[in-house]
């Protein structure tokens, strides 16, 4: 299993390109899921770096659903790759849906 | 087991991607940024340095192709070595790239994306030769 510091590093760089395409951004949900698994390893700083690079994610949620919309339906992926409902990063449909929900 | 429309197209767009590296607008420079920023290539590389590695992959027979399809278009990929990592060359029917890099774990992404192991990229230049793979409609 690869180290946690070198993910870690990928995904927080990684994530500040939502404009590549949707087969790259693909594995950047894997990687996010790699991440979740070493979760509980994570030193205070760690953490708050992951913090950030989900931030970011966040803030580019849109760009990353409509490359990844391109080349895959989402929810088949799921299905297909048996996706934990609490792998919030592989519901991005939904998560740009409430981003324009009302307040 | 693709029809020969599909073999002919396939033929097309490796055809076309050998021949010359086209990136939709502003994409080939962002996924070189990334590429360099992820250590993937040299700081000093160019797109024009990208573009002939993305060349040496596609121009290399040995190298595997792949087919992914998906809502009814269909996105091929060449899988190869470039220096000491297996890159991945996904390109559009029409020989425009979408991106070019090494996946961390080159099996599983493979089979996590569902691409489809076609042939060599020799032996599928030699669909052109065969009778039956004319690009008739599907």
């Amino acid at each position: 299993m690869e180290r946690i510091e070198g993910l870690l590093e990928k995904f927080a760089l990684s994530v500040q390109y939502p404009d590549v395409s949707g087969f790259e951004l693909l594995e950047l949900l894997d990687m996010r899921s790699k991440i979740a698994e070493q979760e509980y390893n994570l030193t205070e700083e760690e953490r708050r770096k992951l913090e950030e690079a989900d931030r970011c994610f966040l803030r580019n949620i849109r760009k990353i659903y409509t490359n990844i919309a391109q080349v895959a339906n989402l929810v088949e992926v799921r299905e297909k790759l048996g996706v934990s409902p609490s792998h919030w990063w592989w519901y991005l449909e939904e998560l740009v849906g409430l981003e324009k929900a009302p307040a | 087991m693709l029809t020969p429309y599909e073999r002919a197209e396939m033929v097309t767009a490796l055809s076309a991607i050998q021949k010359r590296i086209r990136w939709k607008p502003n994409k080939g420079i962002r996924h070189l940024e990334k590429r360099k920023r992820m250590g993937h290539l040299p700081p000093h590389y160019s797109l024009e340095d990208y573009n002939k590695v993305i060349s040496s992959i596609v121009k290399d027979g040995q190298n595997l192709a792949y087919l992914y399809e998906f809502a009814g278009e269909r996105y091929y990929a060449v899988r190869g070595p470039f220096k000491d990592r297996e890159w991945m060359v996904i390109f559009s029917r029409e020989g425009i790239m979408e991106t070019a890099f090494p996946p961390e774990e080159m099996e599983q992404y493979l089979e996590r994306r569902g691409f489809m192991f076609v042939g060599r990229i020799k032996e599928v230049l030699k669909w052109s030769e065969l009778k039956g793979s004319s690009k008739n409609s599907p």
